[in-house]
């Protein structure tokens, strides 16, 4: 029984691409100080419009776009709710949850008449390969293997982890959402905009989490699915608690999360004598230990979920 | 009773209504739809003939079981999405009774439900305890346990010790000593006793958030933690029980479902109930008797699903379009209400988490 393999290492690598994106999407807003439980709902839509975009054009690009641009929408909604009207941001992310099941289906009828899923499959992103790596003796076709064979997506989500970083910890934007998020009356004393920046935080957020969902529905498939999204939004939101609110921790906790989903996958082959419902468990579970293990020890942005108002000095 | 503030609150919740079923109504033109079928086939479904009336009867059950499991939790500020998991468990312990015990109904039914309603308990308490210990937030540990329930369930009906036929997912007929007794015999759509039980477990929920000490310590707990727990009152303790009166209330909408509805468990077990409880709860502000108007206005709404599909070529979708605009209208809650009153902090926001 061969576990251990460069399928295995390919898989997480696969897995962990939504959720890498989506909990730097959670990490945009939270560090903005607006919690975004509403990323399930803007990866679905992501899903949904990447195909639309994609069956109407061909163009599986123009597809991530239509997906950012619906996640940008939705994240909007989701900033006019809880910036402007400072509505509870769990209710708000709710109501995008719902409503995003709701319009991913109806449209699903409008635009492509059929129910559960697109029939028709649509051209799907290129996969990046690189055998001329695999003449490097020994190394080299494990590289290849584990690290390429990829999806621009995946790519594109290591360098925005790395931008994230920087734009987060070395520029001015960045210095200024860590205030917004953490003490926005300071915030708003040294001049700082606190709205303009929370827009900011949480419209980034549904633009990744609707590139996440573009990998999911034109990246990993060719079509769309109803529910594709399948909880990717709220593991992610645990994977960025578990990355404490930081990029690269949010990568890495991506990463585990998405090793113990490619692992279940590949188990549920073998003939061990455990039900293969067990191990599509795994993720969850996986997730409530490690939040149970560490939530103590990590800290959120002080005004995390906090309106704000400028009157109460 | 009827203070100012529940009379904003009411008319904050029609005017979420109102501009959700406007809404609702332009998705369904663009879909081309008229305005006039729309609204004859949801009356037509809903109220306007004796099939609708028991399909909106039998809808509403388990939204005002899922709404409960919302507003009670709520009200300590705890927001349970895990109603769905919390249903499941229910369904779960109601037809291990129904399947394996034999005996008089008078014993059976009572002893399927109680079952039921433990089962849903446990799988709130654990989301609360871990809330309470290691400051978990429950939405992400309710929405797991979703997932996790989802996956159980679906091992014991088709390949666990549940299943009933080969090659299909369900469990067998439970028992007939644990059917429910019928109150209206509506060909097709009986309308059982579970409409009952629902009603008296709202009067009892109302009655112990008004009139006991546990429910003054839960809304304690949801006005200010903080006060609460300089009072001398254990938030820890609060938070689960609410969370274990939620519980019992999804696990009695899978209970009731089962031994009133359809008298087996399968993979296909109506989940998105407990969503829509989401929107029940909140509608209803939160209140026991505010969830039985609100469960029957989604319940008339999905009753009237299919005549909307086939008469007035509505996809059924625009009811969770319309559940989702609810929504953010409720949460739009704090700007209502000042438009109303025309004057600042009227009104408390609701449960700020």
């Amino acid at each position: 029984m061969e576990i251990l393999n460069t399928t295995l290492l390919n898989q997480t690598i696969v897995a962990a691409t939504p959720l890498i994106l989506a909990s730097l999407g959670g990490l945009y807003s939270e560090r903005t100080g607006v919690v975004n439980i509403g990323l399930e709902g803007m990866m679905l839509a992501g899903a949904f419009f990447a195909v639309w975009g994609d069956y109407i054009t061909g163009s599986p690009w123009v597809g991530v776009l239509f997906a950012v641009g619906i996640g940008m929408g939705l994240g909007l909604i989701h900033a006019v709710l809880t910036v402007t009207f400072k509505s509870d941001h769990i209710i708000s992310g709710t109501a995008i949850n719902i409503f995003s099941l709701g319009l991913t289906g109806y449209l699903l009828l409008v635009l492509f008449h059929t129910h559960g899923s697109t029939r028709e499959p649509v051209t799907q992103l290129p996969y990046i390969n690189f055998t001329a790596l695999e003449r490097i003796p020994v190394v080299g076709k494990f590289i290849n293997e584990v690290f390429f064979n990829h999806t621009p997506i995946a790519y594109i989500a290591l360098g925005l982890v790395i931008l994230t970083w920087f734009l987060i910890y070395k520029t001015p934007l960045g210095l200024h959402m860590r205030a917004v998020g953490e003490y926005p009356e300071a915030a708003d004393n040294m001049g700082i905009n606190v709205n303009r920046i929370k827009y900011f935080g949480v419209i980034m957020s549904g633009a990744l989490a609707g590139m996440a969902g573009a990998q999911l529905s034109i990246g990993v498939l060719t079509q769309f699915v109803q529910g594709m999204s399948s909880g990717r939004g709220f593991i992610a939101l645990a994977a960025m608690i578990f990355g404490k609110w930081k990029p690269f921790g949010a990568m890495w906790a991506s990463l585990l999360f998405g090793f113990g989903t490619a692992l279940a996958s590949n188990l549920q082959g073998t003939n061990v004598a455990i039900p293969n419902q067990f191990f599509l468990m795994v993720p969850f579970i996986l997730t409530m230990v490690v939040l149970a293990g560490i939530v103590g020890k990590s800290i959120p942005p002080a005004a995390d979920g906090k309106p704000y108002e400028k009157e109460n000095k | 009773m009827f203070g100012k503030g529940r009379f904003v609150g009411i008319i904050s919740s029609i005017i979420a209504v109102v501009v959700a079923i406007l809404v609702g109504m332009v998705f369904a033109l663009i879909s081309g739809g008229n305005i006039i079928d729309t609204f004859k086939a949801i009356y037509m479904g809903s109220f306007g003939t004796q099939m609708g009336l028991a399909s909106t009867i039998n809808n509403a059950v388990p939204l005002i079981f899922t709404g409960l499991a919302v507003a009670l939790p709520f009200r300590a500020g705890l927001f349970n999405i895990g109603g769905a998991g919390q249903m499941y468990m229910g369904a779960i312990g109601a037809v291990l009774i129904g399947l394996y015990v034999n005996l008089p109904s008078v014993i059976e039914i009572p002893l399927a439900v109680a079952l039921g309603a433990l089962f849903g308990m446990m799988w709130g308490i654990l989301p609360g305890y871990l809330k309470a210990k290691f400051g978990v937030h429950e939405v992400i540990n309710t929405i797991m346990m979703n997932y996790i329930s989802i996956y159980f369930v679906r091992y014991l009906v088709s390949n666990g010790p549940l299943n009933g036929v080969m090659g299909t997912a369900r469990t067998v007929v439970i028992h007939k000593s644990a059917f429910f007794p019928i109150l209206w015999n509506y060909p097709i759509k009986p309308v059982s006793i579970s409409i009952v039980v629902a009603v008296i477990l709202c009067a009892f929920y109302y009655w112990l958030l008004e009139s006991t000490k546990i429910g003054f310590e839960i809304k304690a707990v949801g006005y200010n933690p903080k006060a609460a727990e300089y009072s001398g009152i254990s938030v820890n303790k609060n938070i689960i029980t609410a969370m274990a009166l939620g519980g019992i209330a999804a696990g009695l909408a899978g209970a009731c479902f089962t031994l009133g509805e359809m008298h087996f468990v399968s993979n296909d077990f109506p989940v998105e109930m407990a969503f829509t409880g989401i929107a029940v709860s909140l509608l209803g502000r939160n209140n026991p008797y505010g969830v039985i108007p609100a469960a029957f206005l989604f319940a008339a709404l999905q009753a009237s699903n299919l005549q909307l599909q086939l008469f007035a070529h509505v996809p059924k979708d625009v009811v969770n379009i319309i559940q989702g605009v609810v929504i953010m209208f409720v949460a739009l809650d704090r700007l209502i209400t000042y438009l109303l009153t025309r004057r600042k902090g009227g009104a408390k926001g609701i449960g700020n988490t």
